[in-house]
């Protein structure tokens, strides 16, 4: 497709080659007009005030290479005189070409033997100006001196280097643990006064230790905390490895018994803080692909049996509907959550469905049991009981909506009679704006990631995702919207996918729109065939050709104040290169790759807009791998694990534990019209997603974690997601932390205070991590981060202050407490455990004892592990 | 430029003004690179532009009375560089290329004022080396070492000198990105 701005320059022929190289196209550039391009004209490259950026990369690669003509240095001349961009660029790529002959030209000698060299050859230059005199010449140049300063002249880098490589690094991881320290000391004077926390803790350490962790087999605690650890404090180095977003059930959440704190623990941060970094260099220089395990070639999900017939489904919809609705026998679910059901007796009875769900919903659903039942029966396991109202109605809210259920709608639902109550509480998050934001903001994280990028526009993004959740559109429209988007970034916020991936030639755009919609994992392949799955180098590249065409244009702007061209917007634009890419293969050869998707060659001329071209076949191939990447992650977003062990690796090499329940629900999914809601309604509705957390009595080898497939036989516990973490501390003080009652007006203060916590692999794949997955930091910023110390003030205004301010007794107060912190009323032994330490307080007599009290109390609430996980 | 007015200058006068001190030798060692890499942007050739180093290292070495302590001494020793340039201009003006004056006068400045920038983006380079694959690393540390240039290698390694281009462009450009970004992260603090 041609963009619109290129009339000029329509009958030139177009750049044959993709990179560099002493070619046509760089000596038809240096033909053109500076001063048109200087208003504006777009159309290679990303442009600055009308310059071609990689037109200058290619002349300033000639330029290293010693390989510009005087007409090329003309060109060159040209554009550094039109655009201050243009030298900086310039600058900085003749310092790195500078820096790099500079450093690595001979070895390293002694410090202080190359000054000493450094000074002698001076001194005996000065001493036999012989050489000088014939300088002239360059062929007479002294060249023995050249080695002796070359020596110096990469010592003092090294010194440079030194001083900047490693110990800057570790300055200010030290800074941060230095901090970490201060509130650490500010916290223990406080913790004196709150031993009176620790016998709650020990209460709630109870119950959670039944629910979460078994103690497991290789999961030992350093010698120097174990004699302060509970069973469920599972504080392992391994917890704050990268990897944890890959594991959403892992259960580590550290320091939940604030008081126990010792001396000890305080060592294990900094070391703690320092095997994170070492694993996070580790982890970006190692092979993505070493991770992976090599299992044999089964069948895979593609060769799913094509039902390919759309008019049947309406068909089938209608003779669907005769049978009956209410198929699975309503039961009192208080019955159920308080018989603890044997372990024979596990047809666990599907909530009957609201109106909304039509008979063929049923029969899906009915079929997800079926699956999930004979695989049970088939390893000999027997589910555990069914989550208790509260319970289930906090991982509800947790899953859809991204926090905690506010007191009112705990209470309301606890209180509701009606059997059909969850699949109707179901369709009512569903329809909640809530619902959308929290989409948005778990795609956008996906799609652009966490931290901040100058080109890229999140909140129009989170935008055109919100709007798109609301109303709910075919994933497989949202999909194409994305990978076909063009414009500006702020009026199709659809656009920044790409524009946040098209650096480092559209490397990262391949791996990321691959892995993220068609769950294959084509990265490694950028460089060598993968060793375990099919994926060939020439796959990535030809994948990658279709991203070829795709430009991030500054659109420019007169600004007549200032009299300058300044940067008007973003714009994801078109250009109209046609050919293949070029690529290098292990052994050095090069090879070309053509835009091919599967088999499906693609007409690689200009006017195909090869972008369009792959959203089509993505979108409208069933064998594309859309439906299934997409019901993986929704079966792990809820149920904590998907059917394969990394939720985007799908194919013959990691075949799914349920390749028949993945099948069909894709395959249902498709003919829903990629309905997103009705899957989740699906998902919702499955027996699975009604069970505890808890393990039963006959199912603790269901352990994902050991390695064990996974059968769903209970809920896997997820940590909280930080924007979960951070929206539900806001649910739980009644939106006194968002500065106002809804959270919309959160979402700005939350991604300011997420930053923090983003670390940038500045790998090619744009690779980020969060330290808050249950790792060291999470832990020592629940106890001391500000947040918390706000949640838990009691001052005017404040919700601790109201509560305490209004009417009622202890008990009534307490039991506010725990249900704003834990969505559910306290247990007989909790509430006496807490009026024990009241009491004790009160004994003091001092104004504020009782205020410092209930503070102790909800700071106890929101550092248990049962606030902190999604159980 | 002739070569008499220069040996004037150059004459050695090691033995009136004694031995620099050692802050001098220091401050003179230090400099070496980024005079080096100011003057590479100017003569961005490094074999012409460590020749020119040469001749301003004996320039600072013989005005090295002349040099306030406490003042800048790169600054001091990137305007004598800027002379040399000069006159190796005037010098070579026939058989060279360079840039006309009115550019490399533009280039100089900014080169000067951003030395920070400039300081930094070197610093953050080693730890993008250390990240390339080891390949890669390999092929550009054959490139730049003494002798190594594209024909170089291609010979060494049997491999088509455009295949050796296309590789050593794609590896500076992801160190060059590897920087940018490196620089961007330290700015959001």
């Amino acid at each position: 497709m041609n963009s619109p701005s290129t009339g000029p320059f329509e009958n030139q022929s177009p750049h044959p080659k993709v990179s560099g190289g002493r070619d046509a196209g760089v000596r038809d550039a240096t033909l053109r007009d500076a001063n048109v391009r200087d208003h504006g004209i777009h159309d290679h490259g990303v442009h600055d005030h009308g310059f071609d950026s990689k037109e200058l990369g290619d002349l300033l690669e000639l330029l290293c290479e010693e390989r510009l003509t005087s007409q090329d240095l003309q060109r060159l001349e040209q554009i550094l005189h039109g655009s201050a961009t243009a030298r900086a660029h310039y600058l900085a790529y003749i310092d790195l070409h500078g820096a790099l002959y500079w450093d690595m030209a001979v070895a390293v000698p002694e410090e202080e033997d190359a000054v000493a060299a450094l000074v002698d050859s001076t001194i005996l230059r000065l001493a036999h100006p012989g050489p000088l005199q014939t300088r002239d010449a360059a062929e007479t140049f002294d060249r023995p001196f050249t080695p002796i300063f070359d020596t110096t002249l990469v010592n003092a880098a090294l010194v440079d280097a030194s001083l900047t490589g490693p110990e800057a690094a570790t300055g200010q991881a030290g800074g941060k643990i230095g901090l970490a320290r201060k509130s650490q000391r500010r916290r223990w004077v406080r913790q004196a006064g709150m031993g009176v926390a620790a016998c709650l803790i020990l209460g709630l350490g109870v119950w959670i230790g039944n629910q979460t962790a078994r103690p497991r087999i290789g999961m030992s605690a350093t010698p120097a905390e174990s004699p302060q650890l509970n069973t469920q404090n599972s504080t392992h180095p391994d917890s704050t490895a990268p990897e944890s977003a890959a594991n959403p059930d892992r259960t580590a959440v550290a320091g939940v018994g604030g008081p126990r704190f010792s001396p000890d623990d305080v060592q294990l941060g900094p070391t703690g803080i320092a095997t994170a970094s070492e694993s996070v260099a580790s982890q970006s220089i190692a092979d993505s692909s070493s991770d992976r395990e090599g299992s044999g070639d089964r069948e895979g999900s593609g060769d799913r049996e094509g039902s390919g017939d759309r008019e049947g489904t309406n068909a089938a919809k209608a003779s669907n509907a005769g049978s009956d609705e209410k198929a699975a026998g309503p039961t009192s679910t208080a019955a159920v959550a308080s018989s603890g059901q044997s372990s024979s007796d596990h047809t666990l009875t599907n909530p009957s469905l609201a109106g909304t769900a039509s008979a063929s919903s049923t029969k899906i659903i009915a079929f997800v049991n079926h699956e999930l039942k004979a695989t049970w029966d088939r390893s000999e396991i027997s589910p555990s009981a069914k989550a208790d109202d509260a319970e289930w109605l906090r991982r509800l809210h947790l899953d859809l909506l991204g926090h905690i259920p506010a007191v009112s709608d705990v209470e309301k639902f606890i209180a509701n009679r009606s059997t059909t109550k969850r699949s109707v509480e179901i369709d009512r998050l569903l329809d909640s704006p809530a619902f959308a934001r929290n989409f948005a903001a778990i795609w956008t994280n996906l799609l652009v990631g966490r931290l901040p990028r100058e080109e890229v526009n999140r909140q129009a993004l989170a935008t055109f995702l919100r709007q798109s959740f609301g109303r709910n559109r075919p994933w497989h429209e949202i999909v194409f919207d994305l990978v076909a988007a063009e414009g500006r970034t702020d009026q199709n916020g659809a656009a920044n996918f790409l524009v946040a991936h098209l650096n480092g030639g559209a490397i990262p755009a391949t791996g990321i729109t691959s892995r993220l919609f068609l769950g294959a994992h084509l990265q490694c392949a950028q460089c060598h065939n993968h060793p375990f799955s099919d994926s060939k180098q020439e796959q990535f590249w030809a994948f990658n050709s279709f991203f070829q065409q795709a430009v991030v244009v500054r659109v420019p702007k007169y600004d007549a104040k200032t009299g300058r061209m300044v940067v008007a917007g973003i714009e994801l634009a078109t250009k109209d290169i046609d050919g293949p890419v070029y690529y290098e293969t292990r052994s050095g050869l090069m090879k070309v790759a053509y835009p091919a998707f599967g088999t499906t060659k693609v007409d690689t001329s200009q006017v195909t807009s090869r972008r369009r071209e792959l959203a089509r076949l993505m979108t409208e191939r069933e064998d594309s791998g859309l439906a299934p990447a997409f019901i993986n992650r929704m079966w792990a977003h809820f149920h904590g694990r998907g059917f394969t062990a990394v939720v985007d690796d799908m194919g013959p090499h990691a075949p799914p534990s349920h390749p028949q329940l993945l099948d069909r629900l894709s395959e249902e999914f498709v003919h829903s019209g990629y309905d997103i809601k009705q899957l989740i309604r699906w998902i919702c509705n499955s027996d699975s997603y009604q069970l505890t957390s808890k393990f039963g009595e006959n199912n603790d080898k269901d352990d994902p974690e050991t390695g064990e497939p996974p059968v769903f036989s209970h809920m896997y516990v997820k940590p909280m997601s930080p924007e979960q973490m951070y929206d539900s501390l806001v649910v739980a003080t009644q939106g006194q932390l968002a500065g106002g009652p809804t959270l919309d007006q959160s979402d700005r203060t939350r991604d300011e205070w997420l930053k923090q916590f983003i670390v940038s692999f500045e790998t090619e794949e744009n690779d980020e991590v969060s330290t808050l997955n249950g790792s060291i930091t999470q832990s020592l910023l629940m106890m001391n981060g500000d947040l918390i110390q706000k949640a838990t003030e009691v001052q005017a205004g404040t919700w601790l202050h109201k509560l305490l301010a209004a009417k009622g007794n202890d008990t009534e107060r307490i039991q506010a407490l725990f249900t704003a912190a834990l969505s559910r009323p306290a247990t007989a032994r909790e509430l006496a455990g807490v009026r024990k330490i009241l009491k004790s307080n009160a004994n003091h007599n001092k104004p504020g004892a009782i205020e410092s009290a209930y503070q102790d109390i909800y700071w106890a609430l929101l550092n248990s592990n049962e606030f902190i996980l999604n159980h | 430029m002739s070569t008499k007015g220069k040996s004037a200058e150059a004459q050695p006068d090691v033995s009136l003004n004694g031995p620099p001190s050692a802050e001098f030798v220091q401050n003179f060692t230090r400099a070496q690179r980024p005079v080096f890499l100011y003057i590479l942007s100017l003569i961005p050739r490094p074999v012409e532009a460590e020749e020119i180093l040469q001749e301003t290292n004996l320039i600072i070495w013989t005005k090295a009375n002349q040099f306030q302590p406490g003042t800048n001494f790169r600054a001091w020793a990137c305007q004598i560089a800027y002379f040399e340039v000069m006159k190796y201009r005037s010098r070579k003006h026939r058989d060279k290329l360079h840039f006309n004056p009115e550019l490399l006068e533009l280039v100089a400045s900014e080169s000067l004022q951003q030395s920070e920038l400039l300081d930094q983006r070197r610093q953050a380079l080693a730890e993008c080396l250390a990240k390339l694959r080891e390949q890669d690393r390999a092929l550009i540390q054959t490139r730049y070492s003494p002798e190594g240039d594209g024909l170089g290698i291609s010979d060494k390694l049997g491999r088509p000198i455009n295949s050796i281009y296309q590789s050593l462009s794609r590896i500076r450009k992801s160190l060059l990105e590897c920087i940018n970004r490196r620089l961007a992260a330290e700015a959001r603090g």
